[in-house]
């Protein structure tokens, strides 16, 4: 096959002279891989495609929902070098520019990256209020019932709010993904239904709306039943909190850098089934931090008991897909604006902290997905897997489920999760 | 409707409607002044000395298509469905031309600033690079691979980084 047709060349040398102006917005009708290979054919486009910043562009038309926020998207080039690898052995120096637009077309391969097939959300940090201990928040991570064996029944795996006499009332819920920066594309809401009550009543709410980027004060509602300040944190779970918040993650005491992002979907209608209900967004969401407020509006469903109106969730299920390798930059870089919302600052960094947790399959649904694979690869046999238990989790062992639930409320797992251990909401 | 006359730099004269003229804003700007200088009633030639009379038939050829009857003037957003597909078509098949009648469309349509056409002939452009590699494009574009040895393997380096963890998410 012959690969060049050289009766073309003298034909197209006219074209060189083009002025640069036109020559970039020619540049920019191309898709991400020809612009990659077109920056390398000579200087002259290489720098044409810095100089307009064509990358940004490209990543500006991968995710509309970049230039929502004022955004420039300022990635922090000077410690990219650092970050990437391969650019330490590099013997010249790259110009700011040119990590600017590895940044760029990086994070533009991250933007166009195909969607995770599980779900997203890694930790349930809090909820409006809870009936009882057992029906933590923590449950809508996983769809799974469980099994008690101490009363040899199937109990349900929900959270449930506490009794309101008024029926518009609402509830909400704060959930974190495994990544502090993920776009999210769908969200789906299963309400509970009460199996075991007679009638088998449905406690789904009338609406829910999703915040994204939540920088709002989540504090419960103040408990009567509850003495003492519930907030307080020991020694070892500040020590988790302070890490995920060091690798860019939100958490409940420092959302409120991450509210200049903040974006709201519109209220979605539910119906009162037990399915899983998905609410697609016309655009992809970014959320910044990973923190996700699930508002639950209004309720439809009395208990018979003592006729107040619950709000119960199954599950939540974040659909998306994290950005690997970026997180939003130290609240020091980030620059203040003078007016309107201050341009995101995206940080590069070399170790992706979602992988350094282990990967999604072992932050999804707090950690259970992985930890119910393992188990299941070992056909349910429990006895091996209590001996290698190691690591956060082995100081408080699989007899404190709700000192676990407590740890795991304010931070995911630590660096190296246990590979396997029996999931913690059993055997209580 | 009034005409007018526009004049290339080899001196041949083009009739066109002022409709059609207009769509160029170097020459409607130049319209305006005209009418302000010379009243409603002479005749209004532009000379543009820029343009040559073979390219400034084909732009020209693009202004009365698309100053038609159903087409709006300030863009297609009035247009039929069916009228703007039909001048999809033409525009594809008006831009089958060769690379040196591409550049000087390019170069006129920049300097009569008539920004669909301007876009037309970028897209153009971009279909030139597209899918090609670089020893490729530099063939096509007689251009000369200019960058220092370390300068190049940056480049390389940096666009493996990017690529690499994608490919390895796709296999997980």
């Amino acid at each position: 096959m012959k690969l060049h047709d050289h009766t073309l060349d003298s034909t197209y040398p006219s074209l060189t002279d083009v002025p640069d102006e036109l020559l970039a917005r020619a540049l920019n009708c191309l898709d991400a891989p020809s612009l990659s290979t077109a920056e390398w054919a000579c200087r002259r486009f290489r720098r044409i495609v810095l100089e307009n910043d064509l990358w940004r562009e490209q990543c500006l038309r991968a995710c509309p929902e970049l230039g929502r926020f004022n955004t420039d998207i300022l990635i922090e080039g000077l410690q990219l070098q650092a970050a990437v690898p391969e650019l330490q052995k590099s013997r010249s120096h790259p110009s700011k520019e040119a990590l600017r637009a590895a940044a760029l077309y990086k994070l533009h391969c991250e933007l166009t990256a195909p969607e995770f097939k599980h779900s997203l959300l890694a930790n349930a940090l809090s909820a409006s209020s809870t009936d009882n201990p057992e029906e933590s928040v923590e449950n809508v991570l996983t769809p799974l019932h469980r099994f008690n064996p101490a009363l040899g029944i199937r109990s349900g795996s929900y959270w449930s709010s506490k009794g309101s006499d008024d029926e518009h009332s609402s509830e909400w819920l704060a959930l974190r993904l495994a990544h502090p920066l993920c776009l999210v594309s769908a969200i789906g809401v299963m309400p509970f239904l009460a199996f075991f009550q007679r009638g088998h009543p449905i406690y789904a709410p009338k609406a829910v709306r999703f915040v994204f980027s939540c920088g709002e004060e989540l504090k419960p509602r103040p408990d009567a039943a509850l003495d003492g300040d519930t907030t307080e944190e020991d020694e070892q779970t500040q020590l988790l909190r302070e890490d995920c918040e060091a690798a860019g993650y939100a958490s409940l005491r420092n959302n409120a850098r991450f509210g200049a992002w903040e974006t709201r979907a519109e209220a979605f209608p539910m119906e009162q089934n037990d399915s899983l209900q998905m609410f697609e967004f016309k655009q992809p969401r970014l959320c910044v931090g990973g923190l996700i407020k699930v508002e639950l509006l209004g309720r439809t469903q009395r208990q018979e008991q003592d006729m107040a109106w619950y709000t119960c969730i199954n599950h939540v299920k974040v659909l998306g897909k994290p950005l690997h390798n970026f997180v939003p930059a130290p609240a020091l870089q980030q620059r203040q604006a003078a007016g309107g919302a201050p341009p995101l600052v995206l940080a590069a960094v070399r170790e992706d902290p979602m992988l350094a947790r282990g990967g999604l399959m072992a932050l999804s649904e707090g950690g259970l997905l992985s930890q119910r694979l393992a188990i299941e690869a070992q056909g349910g046999d429990e006895a091996d897997t209590d001996e290698e238990i190691e690591g956060g989790f082995n100081v408080l062992g699989p007899e404190f489920p709700n000192a676990l639930i407590a740890l795991n409320a304010i931070a995911p797992p630590p660096l190296h999760p246990p590979q396997q251990h029996a999931p913690p909401h059993d055997g209580t | 409707m009034r005409t007018v006359i526009l004049r290339s730099s080899d001196g041949a004269d083009h009739i066109v409607s002022s409709e059609a003229a207009s769509l160029s804003r170097t020459v409607q700007s130049l319209l305006e002044e005209l009418e302000a200088k010379e009243g409603e009633e002479s005749p209004l030639i532009v000379p543009l000395p820029n343009v040559c009379d073979c390219t400034l038939r084909k732009v020209l050829q693009y202004c009365i298509q698309h100053t038609e009857p159903g087409t709006n003037l300030t863009g297609r957003i009035h247009v039929s469905e069916t009228r703007r597909r039909d001048l999809e078509v033409w525009d594809r098949n008006y831009m089958l031309v060769s690379t040196d009648e591409l550049y000087h469309l390019v170069m006129a349509a920049h300097y009569l600033n008539v920004p669909g056409l301007l876009e037309l002939c970028c897209e153009g452009i971009a279909n030139l690079i597209r899918g090609k590699s670089p020893q490729h494009v530099r063939q096509h574009f007689g251009l000369v691979n200019n960058f220092e040895k370390a300068e190049e393997e940056d480049i390389r380096r940096t666009n493996l980084w990017a690529l690499v963890d994608e490919k390895e998410l796709a296999k997980k």
